[in-house]
C-alpha cells in the first residue's frame, strides 16, 4: 500500500516538472519582456528619466501634472471618441456581414477571403495604402468624389474629418477580424433553435433579432471588451497616416500617440510612464465594469 | 541515438566557437545614418576604407529611416548597443550633455589633423565646451526653385536675383491670374510647412528668432516672428501659395516635380531628386536665392556630422573610418555624385560640376549668408511653438494670438529647465 503512494507522487512530480520545462521559455519571454517592463514602467512612473535612462525618484509629481495637462485631456477625448464609435461600428458591422456570409449566397467563398484581407495584412500596409487614397491631391477617393460631381474633401487635414478618417481605417481593418469571430460563434448554434422559432413562425428578421443575437452575446461580449482594450490603446493609424507637425495631429492624436511623443520626442519617460499607467487603470475600470454588466444582457447556454 | 546527437551538437559548437575566434581579430564596426539616398554612395566609400584596412578593420551601414533614426539611436545608447559611428546634426547638444558621445581632440592632436580644411562654420558647429564631438561632413542650404516651363507657358518673367519678398507677390498674383485665365490648377508658390526650408528662414529673416543664441528663450512670440508667419498666410488667403490643406498632406517638393508649383522653397537635400527629375532633365528648373524679407535673404544652414560613440568597443578603428570618411577624397565622391555638399573645401569643387540641369552655384551661395538651425538640444519645448505656427498657418486661431500663447508656454519649459 505504502509503497503505490510513494511511486504515485513520485511520478506525479516528474511530470509536473516536466510540465514547467515545456512551459519554462514561455513563462522566462513573459517575465522578462512583459512583467519585468510592466513593473519597470511602474517605477518609472515616480522618477524623471531622461533619453538615457538616469532615474530620479520625484514622487507623485507626474501624477500631479497629469491633472493640469491640457494635452492630456484631447488625447482622452479623442480616445473616448474613438473607442465608442469604433466599439459600436466594429460590433454592429461585424455582426451584421458575419449574418450575410453565414446564408448561402452564391460566391460566399469569395466573399469571405475578401473580408478576411484586412486581417491578414500589416497595419503599416494598411495606414500608408489609406494614407494616400484620402490624400487631397492624389488620392483616388477624392478622384471618384470629383468624377460623380461632389467636392474634393480633405479627410486628413480637416478638423472635420480626420477623426473620421481615422476611425473609418481602424473599423476596416478590425470588423475583417471580428466577422470570422462572429461567424464561427454563428455557427455554433444549434440549428434546432432556428427550427423552433420558425415552427412558431418567426421570419428572417426575428429569426436574428431573437435568435441569433441573443445566442451570440457571449461572443459579442468578448468582443466588445477585446475590441475596447485595443482601440483604447489605438496609435499605428494615427501615427502612420497624419504627419505630426500638421494642424490634424493635434486634432486626431490619442493616449498612446502622447505617450510616444512624451517618451521618444521630448524625451520624458517618467511623464509617459506615468500617462500610460493612467491609460492602463481607465482600461481596467472599464473592462470591470463591463465584466460587472454582463449578468444583464449575455445569455450563457445552460 | 541519443549520444550521436549530442556529439554532433558538441562538435559544431566548437566550430561555431572556432570560426568566431579567428573572426575577433578583424575588428567589426558600424556606422549608422539615415537618408538611403546617399548610402550607396557612403558605402562606396565604406568599400574603399575595408579595401585598405583588410584584414584589420571591417566597417559597415546601418541605415535607419529619419523618422525612427533619433529614436532608435537613443535606445541604443542607452543599452550600450549603439553604432560606432553616427551622423550627429545640430542635435549634438543633447549627446554631448549626456556623455554618450567622445570628443575627438586627442585622436585630432594625435594625428595632426588639420582643420581648417573645413568651412570654419562646420567645424565650430560640433564644439561645444572646447570639446570637438565631430567632423564634419556637408553642409544644407535652401533656396527657391522654379518651373520655367510654368513661366514660360503663362508669360511670367523668372525671378531675378536680387529678388524681395513684394516682387515674389507681385510675380505669384499675375501667374495666379493667369493660370485662372487659362483654367490651370497648378499653383504660383508652393512650400514644405518643416521649419528648415520654411518658416525658419522667414521669421530670422524679419528679425525674429526660433530660440536665442544661449538658448535660453524664444523669440517666436515676437511681432516679428508672427508677421514672418502672418506673411506665410496671407500667401495661402491670396491664392498666392497653395492652400494649407494640400501642403500639410502633400510635400512642396512632390507637388513641385509633378509640375502643380511655379516655385518652391526647398533644401540642397533635395538637390538630386530636382536633378533626375522630369522637368530637371527636360532643362527646366531654375535656382535662385530666397527673396529678402526686410532687407534679408539669409537661410537656414544645416550639415551633419561624424561622432563617436562612448561606449565603442573599438573607438582607434571607428576613428580611422571618420577621418576616412571626411577626407576630401571620400567628400569629392559624394560632390560629383550631388547627394551633399562638402564641408570640406577642396572637395566643394565636385559639388557644381556634378549638375547637369541645376545651377548649382546658387546652392553654394546659400551657404554664404547663412545661419546655423536654431536649435539647443532640447525638445521638451519645442512642440508648444511649433503647434501654434501649424495653429496659424491652418488658421485655426488668429496668427498673434496662436504664437503669443504658444512661445509662452514654451518658454515656461524653458525657464523651468535652465533656472534651477
Amino acid at each position: 500500500m505504502n509503497k503505490k503512494k510513494h511511486g504515485y507522487s513520485a511520478r506525479k512530480r516528474k511530470e509536473a516538472v516536466t510540465g514547467f520545462l515545456f512551459i519554462a521559455p514561455m513563462m522566462i519571454g513573459l517575465l522578462v519582456f512583459s512583467a519585468y517592463a510592466f513593473f519597470q514602467n511602474i517605477y518609472f512612473s515616480f522618477n524623471k528619466v531622461g533619453a538615457f535612462g538616469k532615474p530620479q525618484f520625484i514622487g507623485f509629481d507626474n501624477y500631479i501634472r497629469i491633472f493640469a495637462d491640457p494635452n492630456f485631456y484631447i488625447a482622452l477625448k479623442n480616445t473616448l471618441f474613438y473607442t465608442v464609435f469604433g466599439v459600436s461600428f466594429v460590433i454592429i458591422f461585424s455582426v451584421i456581414i458575419a449574418n450575410t456570409l453565414n446564408k448561402k449566397v452564391r460566391g460566399r467563398t469569395f466573399y469571405r477571403v475578401c473580408i478576411f484581407i484586412p486581417a491578414i495584412t500589416m497595419p503599416a500596409a494598411i495606414g500608408i495604402l489609406w494614407r494616400w487614397m484620402l490624400n487631397y491631391k492624389f488620392g483616388i477617393v477624392n478622384y471618384i468624389l470629383e468624377k460623380i460631381g461632389l467636392q474634393p474633401v480633405a479627410w486628413l487635414s480637416e478638423a472635420a474629418t480626420v477623426k473620421w478618417a481615422i476611425l473609418l481605417v481602424l473599423v476596416w481593418s478590425m470588423v475583417s477580424y471580428y466577422v470570422i469571430i462572429m461567424l464561427a460563434g454563428m455557427q455554433g448554434i444549434d440549428l434546432s433553435y432556428y427550427e423552433a422559432a420558425r415552427v412558431d413562425g418567426a421570419g428572417p428578421r426575428q429569426l436574428f433579432f431573437k435568435v441569433t443575437i441573443p445566442l451570440l452575446t457571449p461572443i459579442i461580449l468578448f468582443s466588445t471588451i477585446m475590441s475596447m482594450i485595443g482601440i483604447l490603446q489605438i496609435f499605428d493609424f494615427i501615427y502612420l497616416m497624419i504627419q505630426r507637425d500638421t494642424i490634424a495631429y493635434q486634432y486626431s492624436m490619442s493616449m498612446v500617440t502622447y505617450f510616444y511623443e512624451l517618451a521618444f520626442v521630448k524625451d520624458l519617460r517618467g511623464y509617459a510612464s506615468a500617462v500610460s499607467i493612467v491609460l492602463c487603470i481607465i482600461i481596467m475600470i472599464i473592462t470591470i465594469i463591463q465584466m460587472y454588466l454582463q449578468k444583464y444582457w449575455v445569455n450563457y447556454d445552460n | 541515438m541519443k549520444k550521436m546527437m549530442l556529439f554532433g551538437a558538441v562538435c559544431t559548437l566548437i566550430l561555431l566557437a572556432a570560426g568566431c575566434g579567428k573572426q575577433n581579430k578583424v575588428a567589426n564596426i558600424s556606422l549608422t545614418m539615415w537618408d538611403e539616398a546617399q548610402s550607396p554612395i557612403i558605402q562606396q566609400s565604406i568599400d574603399k576604407f575595408n579595401e585598405e584596412h583588410k584584414g584589420k578593420i571591417a566597417a559597415n551601414i546601418e541605415l535607419v529611416p529619419w523618422d525612427t533614426y533619433w529614436t532608435k539611436l537613443d535606445a541604443s545608447l542607452e543599452t550600450k548597443e549603439a553604432a560606432d559611428v553616427m551622423w550627429m546634426n545640430v542635435y549634438l547638444t543633447k549627446y554631448a550633455a549626456a556623455e554618450v558621445v567622445k570628443p575627438l581632440d586627442e585622436y585630432i592632436q594625435k594625428d595632426k589633423l588639420d582643420l581648417s580644411q573645413y568651412i570654419e562654420g562646420r567645424v565650430n558647429a560640433y564644439n561645444l565646451d572646447g570639446k570637438q564631438y565631430a567632423l564634419p561632413k556637408g553642409l544644407d542650404t535652401v533656396f527657391v526653385a522654379y518651373n520655367k516651363e510654368i513661366f514660360d507657358r503663362y508669360g511670367i518673367e523668372y525671378p531675378k536675383e536680387g529678388w524681395t519678398w513684394d516682387d515674389m507677390r507681385t510675380m505669384a498674383a499675375e501667374m495666379r491670374d493667369k493660370i485662372k485665365e487659362a483654367g490651370g490648377k497648378e499653383y504660383p508658390i508652393v512650400m514644405e510647412l518643416d521649419d528648415q526650408p520654411s518658416w525658419m528662414n522667414f521669421v530670422v529673416q524679419n528679425g525674429g528668432n526660433y530660440i536665442s543664441e544661449d538658448g535660453k528663450t524664444t523669440g517666436m512670440g515676437m511681432d516679428q516672428s508672427v508677421e514672418a508667419i502672418q506673411n506665410m498666410v496671407d500667401l495661402m488667403n491670396e491664392e498666392l501659395m497653395a492652400p494649407y490643406t494640400v501642403l500639410s498632406e502633400t510635400k512642396g517638393t512632390d507637388l513641385f516635380i509633378s509640375g502643380q508649383g511655379g516655385i518652391v522653397f526647398i533644401g540642397s537635400w533635395k538637390a538630386s531628386v530636382l536633378e533626375n527629375s522630369t522637368i530637371g532633365m527636360n532643362g527646366n528648373i531654375g535656382l535662385i536665392q530666397m527673396p529678402s524679407l526686410n532687407g534679408s535673404n539669409s537661410s537656414v544652414l544645416g550639415g551633419l556630422g561624424y561622432c563617436l560613440s562612448a561606449t565603442s568597443k573599438h573607438p582607434d578603428e571607428a576613428w580611422e573610418l571618420i577621418k576616412y570618411i571626411t577626407s576630401e577624397e571620400s567628400l569629392y565622391n559624394e560632390a560629383i555624385n550631388g547627394i551633399d555638399i562638402p564641408a570640406q573645401i577642396k572637395a566643394q569643387e565636385g559639388y557644381v560640376k556634378n549638375f547637369k540641369n541645376l545651377n548649382a552655384q546658387v546652392i553654394l551661395d546659400a551657404a554664404v549668408t547663412g545661419f546655423p538651425y536654431q536649435s539647443n538640444g532640447n525638445f521638451e519645448w519645442t512642440s508648444y511653438v511649433n503647434d501654434a505656427v501649424q495653429k496659424a498657418l491652418s488658421q485655426s486661431a488668429p496668427v498673434k494670438e496662436s504664437l503669443v500663447e504658444g512661445a509662452a508656454q514654451a518658454q515656461a519649459v524653458l525657464d523651468k529647465i535652465y533656472n534651477q
